[in-house]
């Protein structure tokens, strides 16, 4: 891929000492920053850095605390969405900005409805419709038009933000994170687009977490670090280790850090297990202390078979078999009694509680854990919370702050540690990475190893075939409602997992 | 998409506004401040504290219960049914009963046949006003023994030292609630559920259990309010609620109780009651006309509302 | 889930309009005269005792009644869809108690030109047409309440107004029957306090204004809720009976006994049941062309206090116990 950033010109957009503050959290600390046309601009840095709230600024959403912001070397200053709009800007967010009651549609086109008839103005639904299938299409993405977005899993809404960033005609096009639950293949077609764009000349500001991606796409890439601009450089001059070591300030040592551990006796076998419409004759077993890898396509009904087992799909045939007895969760609560932790997929939908506390989010689970004589015993609950804000490293200014301030990647966290403090057997983590910093991944994965070698039983589900083979002991690959293929550790190769899922 | 964040003003600034309303109202009227007006707008007060309680306990868990006035009403004729029979006090909890029993249809309704809370109420609403016209024909009823009325008229009217009855219950209750919303699993249920349905259901809460319970208690309340009421008129009065119910969501989102789910509680259900009791009164004392009365509270209960919805608004 | 919501939230909603038409709906017989009553609030006790002098008139009189109740003074539409049925099927005659003085205008305009005989009972239509009018003398009532009470106070002290929700007619009438009386006697001043019919309003604006002006000599209330609030505010006043004056309006059981108990001074009666009859009895002469209109019948009123609370005739103004619908 041929890169020309075209540096002598002056910049399209520039952040000049910007800063952020927040109760309790200074969110970017006099950041400089400048986005060129043509250019593909990577911004990373670990959980809470501040990208989402740059962007954040740079859509209306949020007024800078101080600093100035120049669009197209003049002074600009940016109320509300609808002027970021009209400048140019367009931005597809994190944390996915769409309304589940209207269908793909009347999303795409939100606010900006085109009209016919010139003495009463009715909405042109045809066109909506029609314009949103050749978006649709040219991402290669094979979603209704007409369909409910809440009825969609959420690695379509991932796209549909993306076709509706994409429908605008825009010159600065920003990614919060838009691959966290994208297929390889939505991916490929993603930078396409995106490549495509760079060379119409249009401003592209791209965030992630997926470091590997940064030179793949990236023309330039900036660090932020605890809300401070750490520095800029040209992709081709920089290292990924170098990225990480500005990015945490440390390096990583091992990525990956599996070790061999003792395995014991079976704890929960499923046995064909069937869910219509979803997955047919699932069988495998999970041990004491294994780490089972789930790896497939998106869509390959991974998710649905760990609601099943959880008691929150219904099933239609086959059994499960936990601690040597056949079980029967009608639903989630019977799972959890019987010590069966979930991470669901859809975080935001499914887990989190967004207006109440950290602390709340994360014993929302076993709350009768907390009970005590005079009931739920708040420091008890304080307590026990704090300790998985350190253990996890969430960066929250306390567990009394609201979970939908912290950044996305922290509230990630704080589900983790929500299916964590059931204090389950079997835990089953379905995407247990998506939007965490590799440091914090480091991390995490460390703590899998700690909770399996405590004896407990992990299915880890994951659309990242480097972090199955990585943390692994046993592998399935799902495709289309079946296991396709098991393999052992040592056995595994990614050619061998995309074949089974492919 | 979050908010920025900005001042609590529900927090902070309700309180400080009260205080101010207080001294306003002192100053133009001494008489605002006299023992007696204290006594008898707490009294008010409490009966609309146990009403708004109730509604809260809807509201946070993102419903509402519009049965709340006609439940009211029927709670002040069946109360005085009762005790033609039963005598003043079996009577009196058997009148109450009733009114819980018409919460817990609600929470049925709501949660097993999955009608949705404002029209499950609001059905509620007329077959309670339905029967009760059956019922009495619309008469007011009064003419209790003097011995019941008499003791009923304690539980309205009376006053233990210089606090009256009801506040002393309201008190009482109000702990009890609080207790409930921060200490009790159930009470913690309710804001769970309450913020997010979906969540809830994967975190194995008994979602069905506690919007049954939910409802039964919003229906409880108002019916101790208007047993209060009832005990203070000595008279059962078969339009009594009417008014009530949109004191009750008002009282609750003025406090600063959303009424999208999950926020609020019995200081807010406090807060909001006695704004609403002491304005009320102290325009009456300070001799302001019933219709600048009536327009400035509903002024001030809506934008309480919409400063609730621009609060949650994306 | 979602559909089988809204299908059962159907379903209820249709069964309660069914329900609730058949409230007000009954079987249509032969040859008989037949005429429908409407009145605009039926839980109302004073429509409760009406009703009793309607339907024993018909009886007695051999004529077919059908009863219809908007609900409420805000329900002006449902009246207007009763009426506008009514004439569809056919009806030998109609008596109304209107929801709205402006609002049946024109439904009522329309009634007379297709030569429906009407009657208007107490509530008014302010139709221009010609139409038989039954009505209370609201400048009368308030007049009686005034006199008593200036004649109570000797011409002297504040008196607190309590004249029932502004928006009727009646109410407003009732209140300048008061306030012209008054006016003539310069140590008499009136605070007047619009409010619902409901004791625990009037109890509050009682308990309220009694700190206001702790001078408060007299209450004037224009129906039994209000009356029985404002003596229950007046006993926790501290005041002992007589101290400040309670007027009412019409009596109930719970009124009688605050009065033989000294709590309530007086009262305005009309015999408002013989009214029904004489309602029905005028359209019925206008239905055998006996009666032609414009008439407008203004009834007699009068004052009971505890001296003649046993010697007053009952016949007009009360229903026997047993009878109850
Ligand atoms: N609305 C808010 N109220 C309070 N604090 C906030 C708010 N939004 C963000 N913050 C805080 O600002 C900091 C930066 O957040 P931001 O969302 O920009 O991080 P990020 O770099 O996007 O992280 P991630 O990779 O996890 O998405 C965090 O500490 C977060 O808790
Ligand atoms: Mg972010």
């Amino acid at each position: 891929m041929e890169r020309r950033v075209k540096l002598s010109q002056s910049p399209i957009l520039s952040f000049k000492g910007i800063t952020k503050r927040f109760p309790g959290v200074v969110a970017l600390r006099g950041v400089d920053f400048d986005l060129y046309e043509g250019e593909v601009h990577v911004l990373v840095g670990a959980n809470g850095a501040g990208k989402s709230t740059l962007v954040k600024i740079l859509a209306g959403v949020y007024q800078p605390d101080e600093g100035e912001i120049f669009f197209n070397d003049k002074r600009a200053i940016i109320r509300n969405a609808e002027q970021a709009r009209r400048m140019g800007i367009s931005i597809v967010y994190q944390n996915f900005n769409l309304i589940n009651k209207m269908d793909v549609g009347q999303n795409i086109f939100l606010n900006r409805e085109p009209t016919v008839g010139k003495i009463v103005r009715r909405v042109d639904w045809s066109r909506i419709y029609r314009e949103t299938s050749a978006i649709l299409k040219r991402l290669h993405v094979h979603i209704d038009p007409k369909s409910l977005v809440g009825d969609l899993p959420v690695a379509d809404h991932q796209m549909i933000e993306i076709a509706k960033a994409l429908a605008m005609q825009s010159r600065i096009l920003v990614l919060d994170e838009p691959t966290s639950s994208l297929s390889e293949q939505e991916i490929e077609d993603l930078f396409h687009r995106i490549s495509s764009l760079r060379e119409e000349g249009v401003a592209v500001l791209y965030i992630s977490h997926r470091l590997e991606e940064i030179k793949r796409i990236g023309d330039r890439v900036t660090v932020l670090r605890d809300g401070e601009y750490v520095g800029s450089e040209s992709i081709e001059k920089i290292s990924l280790e170098k990225v990480i070591k500005m990015m945490l300030g440390r390096e990583v040592e091992k990525i990956y850090p599996w070790k061999p551990r003792p395995v014991g006796e079976v704890v929960l076998s499923v046995e064909g297990l069937g869910s219509r419409g979803a997955f047919e004759n699932v069988s495998f077993s999970l041990r004491k202390g294994e780490i089972l890898g789930i790896s497939g396509l998106v869509g390959a009904r991974r998710t649905e078979l760990a609601l099943a087992i959880f008691g929150a799909l219904p099933t239609h045939s086959g059994r499960l078999i936990y601690k040597g007895k056949a079980a029967r969760f009608n639903n989630p609560g019977d799972a959890i009694a019987a010590g069966i932790g979930l991470l669901p997929e859809d975080k935001a939908r499914y887990g989190m509680f967004p207006i109440l506390s950290v602390a709340h989010n994360i014993t929302s689970a076993g709350l009768s854990l907390l009970v005590r004589r005079f009931g739920l015993n708040p420091r008890l609950e304080r307590n026990i919370t704090e300790e998985y804000v350190r253990k996890l490293n969430v960066r929250t200014p306390s567990v009394k702050t609201e979970i939908q301030s912290l950044s996305g990647g922290n509230q990630q966290k704080i589900m983790l540690a929500k299916s964590l403090f059931t204090n389950s057997e079997v835990l089953i983590f379905d995407e247990p990475t998506k939007g965490i910093d590799v440091g914090a991944k480091e991390e995490i994965y460390n703590l899998m190893l700690e909770l399996a070698g405590e004896g407990r039983g992990i299915i880890m589900i994951s659309s990242e075939i480097p972090e199955v083979l990585g943390m692994s002991d046993r592998i399935l690959v799902m495709k289309e409602g079946r296991i396709t293929a098991e393999f052992d550790r040592e056995n595994a190769t990614q050619e061998k997992i995309l074949e089974a899922a492919l | 998409m979050k908010l920025p964040v900005r001042i609590d003003w529900s927090k902070f600034g309700l309180p400080a506004a009260f205080f101010v309303m207080l001294i306003i109202f002192t100053v133009i009227n001494p008489a605002f401040f006299s023992a007696r007006n204290m006594i008898q707008t707490t009294r008010q007060g409490a009966i609309l504290f146990l009403i708004v309680s109730g509604q809260t306990f809807a509201l946070l868990a993102r419903g509402i219960d519009l049965s709340q006035g006609s439940v009211m009403s029927l709670v002040s004729i069946a109360t005085i049914s009762s005790i033609y029979v039963l005598g003043a006090y079996a009577g009196s909890i058997a009148g109450i009963l009733f009114g819980a029993m018409c919460g817990f249809i609600n929470g049925m309704l709501i949660a097993f046949l999955g009608i949705p809370p404002i029209l499950a109420t609001l059905g509620m609403l007329f077959v309670v006003s339905g029967v009760e016209l059956v019922y009495t024909g619309g008469v007011t009823l009064t003419n209790l023994s003097d011995i019941d009325q008499g003791r009923l008229f304690w539980f309205g009217g009376g006053m233990i030292g210089p606090v009256p009855v009801p506040v002393i219950f309201a008190i009482i209750i109000g702990f009890l609630l609080y207790y409930i919303l921060k200490y009790t699993l159930f009470g913690r249920q309710i804001y769970l559920i309450g913020t997010n349905a979906d969540a809830s259901s994967l975190a194995g809460l008994p979602i069905k259990r506690v919007i049954v319970l939910v409802y039964t208690v919003s229906a409880l309340l108002a019916s101790l309010g208007a047993f209060f009421l009832t005990a203070r008129l000595s008279m059962g009065f078969p339009q009594l609620g009417e008014a009530w119910l949109v004191l009750a969501i008002g009282g609750a989102v003025l406090g600063g109780t959303s009424v999208f789910g999950g926020k609020g509680g019995v200081w807010e259900a406090l807060l909001g009651c006695l704004v609403i009791v002491f304005l009320d009164n102290g325009l009456i004392v300070s001799g302001v006309s019933t219709f600048a009365r009536e327009a400035i509270i509903g002024v001030v209960i809506i934008v309480a509302c919409l400063g609730s919805v621009i609060k949650r608004r994306v | 889930m979602k559909k089988k919501t809204a299908f059962l939230a159907g379903v209820l909603v249709i069964c309660f309009a069914l329900v609730f038409s058949l409230i007000g709906n009954t079987q249509v017989s032969a040859k008989q005269l037949e005429i429908a009553v409407l009145v605009p609030n039926g839980v109302d006790p004073y429509f409760t005792a009406k009703r009793y002098g309607y339907e024993t008139e018909c009886e007695k009189l051999g004529v077919k009644m059908l009863f219809y109740d908007a609900g409420g003074y805000a329900n002006v539409n449902k009246q207007i869809g009763q009426l506008e049925d009514l004439m569809q099927r056919g009806i030998d005659g109609i008596i109304l108690g209107a929801t709205s003085a402006k609002g049946t205008v024109p439904v009522v305009d329309k009634i007379i030109s297709k030569r429906i005989p009407l009657v208007i009972d107490n509530l008014d239509s302010f139709t221009k047409k010609p139409v038989l009018r039954i009505m209370k003398n609201g400048v009368l009532v308030g007049q009686l309440r005034a006199v008593y009470i200036v004649e109570h106070l000797k011409g002297k002290g504040t008196v607190l107004v309590l004249p029932g929700p502004s928006a009727v007619s009646l109410c407003q009438d009732e209140h300048r029957g008061f306030v012209t009386y008054a006016k003539h006697f310069p140590g008499i001043k009136v605070i007047t306090e619009w409010t619902p019919s409901s004791p625990d309003a009037g109890m509050k604006t009682v308990e309220g204004i009694l700190q206001a002006h702790p001078d408060l000599k007299a209450v004037a209330c224009f129906s039994p809720p209000l009356t029985v609030g404002a003596v229950r505010a007046v006993q926790a006043s501290g005041a002992r009976k007589g101290d400040i004056i309670v007027v009412g309006q019409m009596l109930d059981a719970g009124m009688e006994t605050l009065m033989r108990k000294g709590w309530l001074q007086a009262t305005v009666m009309c015999d408002h049941i013989e009214m029904a009859r004489e309602a029905v009895r005028m359209l019925v002469k206008e239905i055998k062309g006996e009666l032609k209109p414009p008439l407008y019948h203004q009834i007699d009123h009068y004052l009971i206090t505890k001296d003649t609370l046993d010697r007053f005739d009952r016949k007009g103004s009360t229903y026997p116990k047993e009878w109850r619908k």
